[in-house]
């Protein structure tokens, strides 16, 4: 996405749609620049016009990933995470520092409405998101730990921006399966999970409207947040999410309703483009490995499993007991 | 397809047999042409393709997890008659030490009790439900305990060439044999257990799996298991698979492994509300 | 630590093209002080082989006599096999030197930036970065 024409370039506070067209010739081919272009493609809701499958559902089975950066910052995606002490050539494994592009370069908040791009907390909520990302680089507290760290899954809408996915259908059936998580979408009519069970990637429950998966969540433990600036629902939260189709990208638009931690629902737009063989590889959106054909046979992705063990140690200043540590330097030997 | 017409006088049994050989012969013949390798199931679920359809929410009844080999009952362990060929598990001797030793600590070292991938074939005979979702080119299996996801390739491709990575569940590549589902899987880790008696296996670990529907509700589960670090020759366990009829049945997902801290998240004590406004 | 400019470019840019996806489960920052950089020889012990990054645990001798065992944080197993490291080159009893940093816990644990093998040769283990994809 190098040639942005400069009145399309987005704006934290204005949402222009980009033709679908340019936007599948741009995500296919420059995925790595996309993860630090400021443009939100928004897909428009319509009839689906691709291949179906056997039950009449549109077939958008694949491996996806999110447009925009990841988890660090939900509203300020490319922003990094406030207070990251990380910084210059001397920061450990290598990473270069880069500049920081001014904020109105920089991607819009996910959250799309409101207007100012700002999840709307009560007080004492927004207190509570503060508090988690003032201690987020000296986690004293098991709280403060983002729950990832501990192979927790990332819940909603985390998942969406945490590394690739894919997504596998069957008859009224629609499957997500995360790095380290799962989604059951079932397109029946069968009710939720009584309300007492709650789950770290909730309850899901859908329907096709043309190109569009309307989908109703609830169930959710809510423990994930929503990345590591801290932004949390409750276990009260309902979400009604629609994953609008083109043939190689998507748009996630959800309205979160939760009236125990905001002042209103709020509406959070994630975009995604479709991971293929001719995506490089990054760790990241594209965590596929080459299969191993038969002679003759082209080259194919898929997905090696997905198990996270953590080896029980502390995090952070956090000792595996769960009290912070005292700090005891290690002797030297050469 | 006519009967033989009969003469008058004419006994009717020889003839009768004629006849009904004549018609089980074409009968067998069509059924050979669409399933050469075995004789067609009716009444079992089947894919567009033709091939049996796994797909739904499956449980074992046996006590297979509690122990493969047969055994009296036990203060952790219902008594079993085993589901193993044979009565034993033909372990090397230095292997057999370590099987006793896992026996003897297995209310501390049985990686179930951590939550951690319970892996193959252990996940198939552990009494929690898990679901088998298919299309023509994959089984993907998802067991509740731990929320484990598995990929059953079969769409030809082979497993992984160079590095042998090292897996919980395994690598599996599988193909049908008229009506079972043959499964080859390798490049194991050596981190999970057989069961709850401590019955153990290498990383040298090689399970071929055999899933033949035996009715539209039953599915039997063969598993032959070859391990030249642990056993002495490949044995095979059997269990059968019940189809799980509760209305409105579905996972329920079962993150386990973070019971130890989810009171922590995403924050303890007064913090949230609960209950429905 | 004095690191020479252009081999710690290069190391940059070698850790460009390696995956990051052991940080999207922790921030670097949030477990690992890179103001407390070490280096520390000792004796292999174990060798996790898993996701989200590998580990290994090293008796590490103190000039008093005492050994401790220490845990040192690898990338994931196919971040290391890209890099040309090998389960196969971290045998139980074979000296290892590491490098990296200390974990804010205090505990024995270290995040490592590089391994000296048994075999002489020297490897990058760890992922680049805080975790957010397309650092340069």
């Amino acid at each position: 996405m190098t040639n942005i024409d400069r009145d399309r370039i987005m704006t934290p506070r204005t949402w222009p749609m980009i033709s679908v067209v340019a936007a599948l010739l741009a995500v296919t081919q420059a995925g790595a620049q996309m993860r630090w272009s400021p443009t939100v493609v928004v897909d428009p809701e319509g009839p689906w016009t691709g291949r179906r499958l056997a039950d009449h559902q549109p077939d958008v089975q694949g491996v996806w990933s999110n447009d925009i950066a990841n988890h660090d910052n939900f509203t300020d995606p490319q922003g990094g995470i406030p207070g990251d002490p990380s910084k210059g050539l001397h920061v450990a494994n290598g990473a270069v520092d880069r500049p920081v592009k001014p904020r109105s370069e920089r991607a819009p908040s996910r959250v799309s409405d409101p207007a100012d791009g700002e999840v709307p907390f009560q007080p004492w909520a927004r207190a509570k998101q503060q508090e988690f990302l003032a201690n987020f680089f000296n986690p004293t507290k098991q709280e403060y730990i983002e729950p990832g760290a501990h192979c927790a899954p990332a819940g909603v809408p985390k998942s969406l921006y945490w590394h690739g996915y894919e997504i596998r259908q069957y008859p009224g059936i629609v499957l997500f399966l995360f790095n380290g998580g799962t989604r059951i979408i079932y397109l029946d009519s069968r009710p939720h999970l009584p309300s007492t069970i709650k789950l770290w990637n909730a309850d899901s429950r859908g329907h096709w409207e043309g190109n569009t998966l309307v989908v109703d969540v609830s169930n959710n433990n809510a423990k994930a947040r929503f990345g590591r600036t801290g932004e949390f629902a409750s276990e009260n939260v309902h979400v009604v999410e629609h994953y609008t189709f083109a043939a190689g990208h998507y748009t996630y638009k959800a309205v979160f309703t939760d009236p125990y931690v905001y002042t209103r629902p709020f509406t959070v737009t994630i975009p995604a483009h479709r991971i293929t063989e001719s995506t490089p590889q990054d760790g990241w959106h594209n965590e596929q490995e080459w299969a191993n054909q038969p002679p003759g046979k082209p080259p194919l992705y898929e997905n090696y499993e997905r198990v996270c063990v953590e080896n029980n140690h502390g995090h952070g200043a956090v000792v595996a007991s769960g009290k912070p540590a005292e700090n005891t330097a290690p002797v030297s030997t050469k | 397809m006519t009967a033989k017409s009969m003469t008058t006088g004419d006994s009717p049994g020889p003839a009768w047999s004629c006849i009904c050989l004549v018609v089980v012969l074409f009968a067998a013949s069509a059924a050979a042409a669409e399933a050469p390798h075995a004789t067609r199931l009716t009444g079992i679920a089947r894919a567009a393709d033709g091939r049996p359809d796994l797909s739904g929410i499956w449980q074992v009844i046996s006590t297979a997890d509690f122990d493969l080999e047969p055994h009296s009952t036990r203060k952790d362990a219902p008594p079993g008659a085993g589901v193993i060929e044979g009565d034993s598990i033909p372990y090397l001797p230095s292997a057999m030490k370590q099987r006793q030793a896992n026996f003897a600590a297995r209310d501390k070292l049985d990686p179930r009790l951590q939550c951690f991938t319970l892996g193959v074939p252990r996940d198939n005979y552990y009494p929690e439900p898990f679901q088998i979702l298919q299309r023509p080119r994959d089984l993907t299996l998802i067991y509740e305990f731990g929320n484990s996801v598995r990929t059953i390739h079969t769409n030809g491709t082979l497993h992984p060439a160079g590095d042998n990575p090292e897996f919980w569940l395994g690598d599996s590549r599988g193909s049908w044999e008229g009506d079972t589902l043959v499964v080859d899987v390798t490049d194991f880790t050596d981190k999970t257990w057989l069961d709850r008696a401590g019955n153990f296996h290498s990383d040298a670990l090689h399970v071929i799996e055999r899933w033949t529907p035996l009715d539209r509700d039953h599915l039997e589960y063969r598993a032959t298991l070859e391990d030249p670090k642990v056993f002495t020759r490949p044995w095979t366990l059997s269990v059968i698979l019940y189809r799980l009829k509760d209305k409105n049945i579905q996972l329920i997902e079962n993150y386990c492994y973070t019971l130890d801290y989810d009171r922590y998240y995403p924050f303890p004590g007064e913090g949230l509300p609960s209950g429905a406004p | 630590m004095s690191v020479k400019p252009l081999s710690f470019i290069a190391a940059a840019i070698l850790s460009l093209s390696a995956t990051v996806s052991a940080w999207a489960h922790h921030a670097f920052a949030a477990e690992y002080d890179a103001d407390k950089p070490f280096e520390l020889t000792g004796i292999l012990t174990k060798v996790e082989w898993v996701n989200p990054h590998s580990w290994i645990y090293v008796d590490v001798r103190a000039p008093d006599g005492k050994v401790t065992n220490w845990q040192f944080e690898f990338g994931a197993p196919n971040a290391l096999v890209r890099r040309g490291l090998h389960k196969s080159d971290l045998p139980i009893g074979g000296q290892v030197h590491v490098k990296g940093y200390l974990a804010k816990s205090g505990q024995a644990v270290g995040n490592a930036t590089s391994v000296t093998l048994p075999d002489g040769r020297n490897l990058y283990t760890g992922s680049s970065g805080t975790g957010a994809p397309g650092e340069q």
